[in-house]
């Protein structure tokens, strides 16, 4: 469909808008706290909207569950595959096919530029969660595309 | 129970108290006899609840009971004066007893018994004289010794006892015995329990008294005692303690009174006497454990009154009426909290404490506006004086009814005393008390918000009674909790009655904190006038005295103005105010420019100011307070040199201080602790304190990842965005040397290998005291290197790690070399840390301590690699071998070291089952060989196993290597050692050797010679046979049966003659073990191994 | 009819406190706010609760009840009554009807949890604002304005 298109194409424009933001400054590493930071402005303020109709949740792995279903179906139009947790805080979910690397080659062609492309969804994920008053940190692993595995840490205080 | 505030609208106790049969004892002198002390201590001490509802009353002789009034015969004339009388719950409560005991002292075999009977019987009857007319009923307790009586005397008791009642008319029932001797308290239980039985029979018969009036009675005219009689019904059934009897009359005097018509000159009396029923409604359905009764009760009830408001000049007693009744139920509650009820955050007692707060705010309201007038109180005759007989009538017309004022000029007067009594009645003591109250039972029940609220009220109380400075105190903590949760409007209005009362007090340390907050962009101020607060707290400082706060109490201005003509040249001349724990019109941040810094570097610190009020603030002095682990220290802003700073309004300035580190701060951290800045005015200074380090504790409620993108509206978006960082850690000033290693990695294992090191002064200066420790660091790969690594500085010499050189002192751009050696048996990459430590005269610090890691990598590896084979004395390889039968031990060792060795020399030592076939050591073939990197160098040792072992198959044995570097010339060479592989070792009864030929030439006899050892004791049968081919002619035996002798041998001789040319298979011999069989295989594989499989056959030239 | 209606930051500050009428005189404006502030006390009471019941299962009729973001009427004083609805994102709703004026004294529960659904989804959409910081108080007129009309037209 088109309009999901649009919001592919506005999210590689942005992490290559991004990139050429930071190519003056020097070195291999990318900087994109700036996409990380749309994503969590966007996670922060679309939470209040999805969970209007949900009941309250019962305690974190509700919320997760929630994150993994409804959350990621709204935006991705597609459910977690998997989702995992040690139950002390750690969570991993995994999409096997994770909507803005699916359209990449498999395999290795393009794996060292998959870190760009999960930026802003780890941003998303952390975003919802603080809003829903879980502070934690988001990383994401790309092993085999187009499966991205994000890894959430609580924070507790 | 808290006690609460009095005025006429308070309970009187009777009314309170929980009401208990009334019991009088008689004829105990309790002063002069001490048995009698003891019985009535027991009776009137320790009564607890678990003991009967009775309360005991000591009758002297001169008691006097009320008297009688005459029966009524007929109601039809009579017309009550007033609902209920004042004294007759007195009466019932401590008057008129229930039961009247007669103590009287005698033992029944008493030999004065006919004179004791007559007294006892005398004073019953005088008991009975004083009682006449009341239904009280009397009993008598004979105390005795008790002291068993002997058996022949034992009917005598009961005849005495039965000739007793008799005498005194009493029933048998109603004669009780006390032994005094023992076990007195369980008699007097008893005897109390008794006597509450006869109490409420009492109780019960009055109650029938009464019920019979009511015939007698009509609505139109006995209105009232419909009222009194339930009531009385009511109350007699609470002393029988039947509450629920109790609660159904009382409901009905209720009732009954609602019914009444009520007219301006009873709504006094109806609305005393209906709070008085409803007090006991409520208090009886908290004792029935029906709470929501209670409160519904109580609802409905003033649902009821709210609107009978009498006269309106009297307005102010209505109001008064409902506060207590609030206040009252609020101590029924709590007093059922206490004794078990559970409440909960929506119902509990503090409700009803701030409603009678709230009704006694409307009270004084209601008397604002009726009483201004009454300025003095009326004169003489005073109206007030006058005895009342019934509860809530006036004293200024008792028992009237009519509703029309019967002298209008004495009512008047009366209306005067009351409004003047109210009008210096303390209004604001009574709320702050009701309000207290409420406050404590809010913070109980989990409401510490609506506990603020009622705070802020009596705060307020405290400011309309002019106690400012208790006001101030209640104010300024509830200013912190609405701060604390940004409810910025009720902080406003919190702190503009706190800044009202710090002026009205003169406190000039509260009135600049209060004014400096005053000026936060968040908290709005009356008419907006901001500008006003700022010149306050310029006068203040100028030691001006300030302009008022607006809306003022007028009485209380000229006062203040007297407070700060005296106090503005006084203490305090520094105001400090702690500026993190207010909001203000000043922001600071502040942040290290790094998170590290050297011993040498200048440290800097960037602050950031922001002035959130607009005008300029000339800040006098300002400094900032940063501390290490040894020392604090004051660092001095400056703009530009200048020690004056400006601040502009809605600017944020950037200063920047920078310092540097003492030589104690080697390694700490450095913390900001403060910043201060100081108005000053050579009289007064006022201090502003940010304490930076208690701002943590403050968590930010915006995440700081929206900051990024919000646009516009926030102008002072860098301010906002700007992250502190308030510590930073110092550690030694970088070392300006530099090191340079010298060494042919890879290293080979075992060997000493030389690293040459080089550290060069890039100082200005020569350094001094300079000392090298070696150490090896550990990796993931190689998790303790100090176990397989040694080290030392000569070769061949491990020191203790780490190893510490002291070198002393270097001068400027010279260099020290010196050489280390290690030596590891685990090829992995090791790790070798250098420091130098030496201190340097530098031109701020002498003695500066610096220092600098090196670290360098060797990589070790095995010089060689030894494999092993094992073949026979004609190179055939082998499995295994046999007990003196000789084979050769091949090593081959692959060279693996890129660097050229030469291999010195090679050893086999054998393990105890195998020796040298020679029996001595042999020559090593490949000693003094230079091989390079691939090269294979293979040795040959030729050994024999001399024993079959137990055990199974053993190494072979050690193979050593001398070796050293090509290059390396010194001398020292390296032994490395290798473990050979095992050989199963095997035992054959016979050893065969035979001279086989590798080659032969065609059609050329050869002679071969067979030779059989045994080698056993027995002698060993074998049938041998020769396996012939085609390619080969022979002689000799062909099939035939031989015997071995033990320890010796025989010989075979055979001639094979080849036929063709190439590679042939020979005439083989085959032996078969005749006999024991079991050794059949070992003999088998023996021949096997010993005859050739084939033989090349030399092609035979024509010359 | 509400008298009053709030959103209450996760901090528990007030972000919106919007009240009828064009009654602004600050001692409206004071009683407003002190019984909102006031109702957070009720607030974290429920929400206590709630989270004890989580924690004991056996209250599993109950529980299914206090998962409902809308908690219903919190208290009632002699003049008003105040409703709460917390969000998942622990943004409190509170709601003032005035139980002395005839349309306040009716008002349905029904009808209450409607108007803080549609309150909730305002909400929602403000924070949306490109120019709104969350956390911060609202202070877009349209919001304002379409609050004004729930609390008017709805209740």
């Amino acid at each position: 469909m088109a309009d999901d298109i649009v919001f592919e194409l506005l999210h590689s424009e942005i992490i290559n808008y991004s990139l050429e933001q930071n190519k003056s400054s020097n070195g291999k590493e990318v900087d994109l706290s700036v996409v990380e930071y749309i994503g969590f402005a966007a996670g922060y303020k679309i939470m209040e909207r999805l969970t209007r109709e949900w009941p309250r949740f019962k305690d974190e792995l509700d919320t997760m569950k929630f994150i993994c279903t409804d959350f990621w179906t709204c935006i991705y139009k597609k459910q977690i595959d998997n989702l995992r947790t040690n139950h002390q805080g750690v969570y991993v979910l995994q999409d096997n096919a994770f909507r803005f690397l699916i359209n990449f080659s498999s395999g290795q062609q393009y794996l060292e530029y998959a870190p760009r492309y999960v930026a802003y969804t780890c941003g998303l994920i952390r975003g919802g969660l603080a809003n829903l008053c879980i502070n934690s940190i988001v990383t994401a692993e790309v092993q085999t595309m187009p499966s991205c595995k994000f890894h959430i840490h609580v924070q507790r205080s | 129970m808290a006690t609460q505030p009095s005025d006429n609208t308070e309970f009187p106790p009777e009314i309170i108290l929980k009401p208990l049969a009334l019991i009088g004892l008689s004829g105990l002198d309790t002063v002069n006899n001490a048995i009698h002390k003891a019985i009535w201590d027991a009776f009137s001490n320790n009564r607890r609840p678990d003991r009967a509802a009775v309360r005991f009353k000591l009758l002297n002789n001169t008691f006097e009971f009320p008297v009688v009034k005459p029966k009524r015969n007929s109601y039809e004339w009579y017309i009550p004066k007033g609902i209920l009388k004042k004294n007759w719950i007195t009466k019932r409560v401590s008057l008129i007893p229930a039961v009247v005991v007669i103590f009287y002292d005698m033992e029944w075999n008493d030999p004065q018994w006919n004179e004791k009977i007559i007294e006892c019987a005398s004073r019953v009857q005088s008991i009975r004289a004083a009682v006449e007319g009341h239904a009280t009923r009397v009993a008598v307790v004979v105390v005795q010794s008790g002291l068993s009586p002997p058996p022949s005397e034992y009917m005598l008791g009961a005849e005495r006892a039965q000739a007793l009642c008799s005498a005194c008319e009493i029933q048998s029932k109603s004669l009780f015995v006390l032994p005094h001797s023992d076990h007195l308290m369980g008699y007097i239980i008893r005897l109390e329990n008794a006597f509450y039985d006869i109490a409420q029979n009492y109780y019960h018969h009055e109650t029938k008294n009464i019920k019979q009036h009511r015939d007698h009675l009509n609505k139109t005219t006995h209105q009232y005692l419909f009222v009194r009689h339930q009531f009385k019904l009511g109350f007699l059934n609470e002393l029988k303690q039947d509450i629920s009897t109790a609660h159904k009359h009382y409901m009905h005097a209720y009732n009954n009174l609602l019914d009444t018509r009520q007219v301006d000159t009873n709504v006094h009396e109806i609305r005393t006497v209906s709070g008085y029923i409803n007090y006991k409604l409520c208090k009886l359905l908290f004792a029935l454990n029906l709470p929501r009764d209670a409160i519904a009760q109580v609802k409905s009830h003033i649902d009821r009154y709210k609107n009978r408001i009498g006269p309106t000049e009297l307005l102010f007693e209505h109001y008064a009426w409902i506060a207590r009744q609030y206040s009252a139920f609020g101590e029924l509650f709590d007093e059922a909290i206490r004794l078990g009820l559970p409440a909960i955050q929506s119902q509990h007692p503090g409700f009803y404490y701030q409603y009678a707060a709230q009704f006694t705010v409307k009270r004084r309201q209601a008397m604002r506006s009726v009483c201004c007038d009454a300025s003095h109180y009326p004169p003489a005759p005073d109206p007030m004086e006058g005895i009342v007989e019934f509860y809530g009538q006036r004293p200024w017309r008792p028992g009237r009814l009519s509703a029309d004022p019967h002298d209008p000029q004495k009512e008047q007067a009366a209306v005067l005393a009351l409004q003047y009594n109210e009008r210096i009645f303390n209004h604001s003591a009574m709320i702050i008390s009701f309000l207290g109250s409420a406050i404590s039972q809010f913070k109980t029940f989990h409401s510490p918000r609506m506990r603020k609220q009622l705070v802020v009220e009596m705060a307020n109380e405290y400011y309309f009674c002019a106690d400012y400075g208790k006001a101030l105190t209640l104010l300024s903590h509830m200013l912190w909790d609405y701060r604390k949760e940004k409810w910025w409007f009720l902080a406003s209005h919190v702190l503009n009655r706190a800044l009202q009362c710090a002026y009205l007090s003169a406190k000039i340390q509260d009135y600049i904190q209060l004014s400096v907050e005053a000026l936060s962009k968040h908290i709005q101020v009356p008419n907006n006038d901001k500008d006003r607060i700022f010149r306050n707290i310029m006068a203040v400082l100028n030691m001006n005295i300030p302009s008022p706060e607006p809306n003022l109490p007028p009485s209380s201005q000229s006062k203040a103005l007297e407070m700060w003509q005296l106090a503005i040249d006084k203490e305090p001349l520094t105001v400090a105010i702690d500026m993190i724990n207010i909001a203000s019109f000043l922001e600071v941040k502040t942040k290290f420019k790094q998170q590290k810094y050297r011993m040498d570097d200048t440290i800097e610190v960037e602050l950031f100011v922001r002035l959130t009020y607009n005008t300029t603030l000339e800040v006098k002095s300002a400094s900032m307070t940063i501390s290490t682990n040894t020392e604090t220290i004051d660092i001095s802003i400056t703009d530009e040199g200048r020690t004056t700073l400006k601040l502009i309004g809605g600017e944020v300035k950037r200063f920047l201080c920078q310092f540097k580190a003492s030589p104690h701060d080697n390694g700490s951290e450095m913390k900001i602790k403060s910043v201060s800045f100081v108005l000053d005015s050579d009289r007064r200074k006022i201090v502003m304190n940010f304490k930076i380090d208690e701002i943590k504790n403050v968590e930010p409620t915006v995440h700081p990842e929206l900051l990024h993108f919000i646009l516009s509206p926030k102008t002072d978006y860098e301010f906002d965005c700007i992250m502190p960082l308030t510590t930073t850690s110092i550690t030694s000033r970088e070392c300006r040397l530099s090191l340079d290693i010298k060494n042919a990695v890879p290293a080979l294992q075992g060997e000493w290998f030389p690293t040459t090191f080089t550290v060069i002064n890039h100082e200005d200066g020569p350094v001094h005291d300079m000392s090298i420790v070696l150490s090896l660091l550990s990796s993931p790969d190689n998790p303790n290197p100090e176990s397989v690594t040694e080290l030392g500085f000569t070769h061949g010499e491990p020191e203790a790690q780490p190893i510490k050189l002291c070198v002393g002192d270097v001068s400027k751009s010279s260099s020290y070399s010196n050489t280390f050696y290690l030596k590891t048996n685990r090829t992995a990459t090791t790790t070798v840390q250098i420091k130098v430590m030496y201190t340097i005269n530098a031109y701020e610090t002498p003695q500066l301590e610096c220092s600098k890691e090196f670290t360098t990598k060797i990589t070790v590896i095995k010089p060689f690699e030894v494999s092993t084979s094992f073949v026979s004395m004609n190179f055939k390889p082998i499995t295994k071998c046999y007990v003196d039968d000789p084979f050769i031990v091949m090593p081959q060792i692959k060279i693996l070291s890129p660097w050229n060795l030469v291999i010195l020399d090679t050893e086999l030592e054998t393990v105890e089952s195998f020796r040298y076939a020679d029996n001595k050591k042999p020559q090593s073939c490949i000693s003094n060989l230079r091989v390079a990197e691939k090269n294979v160098a293979s040795d040959a040792i030729c050994i024999q196993a001399k024993y079959k072992p137990k055990e199974v198959a053993p190494r072979v044995g050690l193979y050593n290597i001398s070796w050293h570097r090509e290059s390396n010339t010194d001398g020292h060479c390296v032994m490395s050692t290798t473990a050979l592989s095992a050989l199963p070792i095997d035992e054959c009864p016979i050893t065969v050797e035979v001279n086989y030929p590798e080659v032969v030439d065609l059609q050329t006899s050869v002679p071969l010679k067979c030779t059989l050892i045994g080698k056993t004791n027995t002698p060993i049968r074998l049938s041998l046979s020769v396996e012939g081919t085609d390619a080969y002619m022979f002689s000799g035996y062909k099939k035939f049966s031989i015997t071995v002798p033990p320890r010796d041998k025989v010989e075979l001789c055979y001639n094979i003659h080849p036929l063709v040319a190439g590679n042939t298979i020979p005439p083989r011999l085959k032996a078969t073990v005749l006999g024991d069989t079991s050794r059949q295989e070992v003999v088998k594989e023996m021949f096997e191994k010993i005859f050739p499989q084939n033989i090349f056959v030399m092609p035979k030239y024509n010359k | 009819m509400a008298v009053c209606v709030a959103v209450i930051g996760k901090d528990n500050s007030p972000l919106y406190i919007g009240g009828t009428g064009n009654d602004t005189s600050t001692d409206n404006e004071l009683s407003r706010q002190w019984l909102v502030h006031t109702a957070l006390d009720a607030l974290e009471e429920r929400l206590a609760s709630t989270n004890n019941t989580n924690l004991n299962s056996s209250a599993n009729a109950s529980r299914t009840e206090l998962r409902d973001l809308y908690l219903g009427l919190l208290y009632s004083t002699d003049t008003h009554k105040i409703y709460g609805y917390v969000t998942n994102t622990r943004i409190k709703l509170v709601l003032v009807t005035s139980s002395t004026s005839p349309s306040g004294s009716n008002i349905r529960d029904a009808e209450v949890r409607t108007a803080l659904r549609r309150l909730h989804a305002l909400y929602a959409d403000a924070i949306c604002n490109p120019f709104h910081l969350p956390g911060d108080q609202i202070t877009s007129t349209k919001f304002d304005k379409q609050v004004k009309s729930l609390i008017m037209n709805n209740v």
